[in-house]
């Protein structure tokens, strides 16, 4: 409501009142639930797709243990590898090689 | 169900869980400061209030149970009643532990509130703030998906949107105050 001079006198001026867009109460409650039902099926198609984030806050211990480098401790003595425990390597065989004087 | 299943449902129902909560005080706010007057009228706003306050219930229950299944998490019984205790990303789970607590409360308090002040459940009610705060560092700190830029955006544009609505309100409460202070100075 407004007032506005006209005339010399104040006359209420009643400003036209916008609809809103959903006048429904039905309507309105199946949008709420739409938008957080629709935020958990994203979300858990977006999961899905997306196991495991490397810039996330948290990573887990077991994932980050694997993700650490690996430890190999390659000691070489008179031909042979002493490899520490729980690394899985890939080594190629140790080939000696004899002079014949 | 396998690691996995679980680990994907934990994450979508919490993200979820937090859009519920979203909801549900963007829509408590606009009920004092008609933010939502262009989208539904006060009945309108009062539903969805209603309708997800109780929708994020499940949510969190899932998210909450499902966690304590992951064996990557280790969330106990007792982290459910004692923060920050958990081993694994304590500060981080601990603070959607409080956020949980607190909307418990509120929630209580609601269901009670014809046995309560007026004051007092106002009181209790605007604990929700906290808890949305916690609840929003909870996922920063410790959800997977937050770290994802396109949805990290969509988390702080929600949380902004909070604020603005939240600081409107504060305004429009303060200006309803303030007539009623000068009529009471105005009378002999």
């Amino acid at each position: 409501m407004r007032l506005s001079p006209a005339g010399g006198a104040l006359v209420v001026v009643k400003q036209p009142k916008r609809s809103p867009l959903v006048s429904s109460v039905n309507a309105i409650r199946a949008l709420a639930a739409g938008v957080t039902m629709l935020s958990l099926a994203g979300m858990t198609i977006y999961a899905g797709d997306h196991l495991h984030n490397q810039s996330a806050p948290l990573q887990p211990a077991a994932a980050a243990a694997t993700a650490a480098p690996a430890r190999t401790t390659t000691t070489s003595t008179t031909g042979r590898l002493r490899l520490t425990t729980g690394v899985s390597t890939t080594t190629t065989r140790a080939v000696t090689t004899t002079h014949h004087s | 169900m396998t690691t996995d299943q679980i680990w994907i449902i934990a994450r979508s129902t919490g993200t979820a869980a937090l859009v519920a909560l979203v909801l549900s005080i963007l829509s408590g706010m606009a009920l004092r400061s008609g933010a939502l007057a262009w989208l539904s009228h006060n009945r309108g706003v009062r539903a969805v209030h209603d309708l997800t306050s109780i929708l994020w219930l499940p949510l969190v229950a899932v998210h909450v149970i499902t966690l304590m299944l992951d064996p990557y998490a280790k969330v106990g019984v007792i982290d459910l009643f004692i923060p920050f205790l958990v081993s694994y990303g304590s500060v981080a789970i601990g603070l959607g532990t409080i956020s949980l607590q607190l909307i418990a409360v509120v929630l209580i308090a609601t269901w009670l509130r014809s046995r309560l002040t007026q004051q007092g459940w106002l009181a209790i009610h605007r604990l929700s703030y906290v808890a949305f705060v916690g609840a929003f560092a909870h996922g920063l700190l410790a959800g997977t998906d937050f770290a994802q830029p396109l949805l990290g955006a969509l988390a702080w544009l929600t949380a902004a949107v909070l604020a603005i609505v939240a600081f409107r309100r504060l305004t429009a409460s303060r200006a309803r105050q303030s007539p009623a202070r000068s009529k009471t100075v105005a009378i002999p």
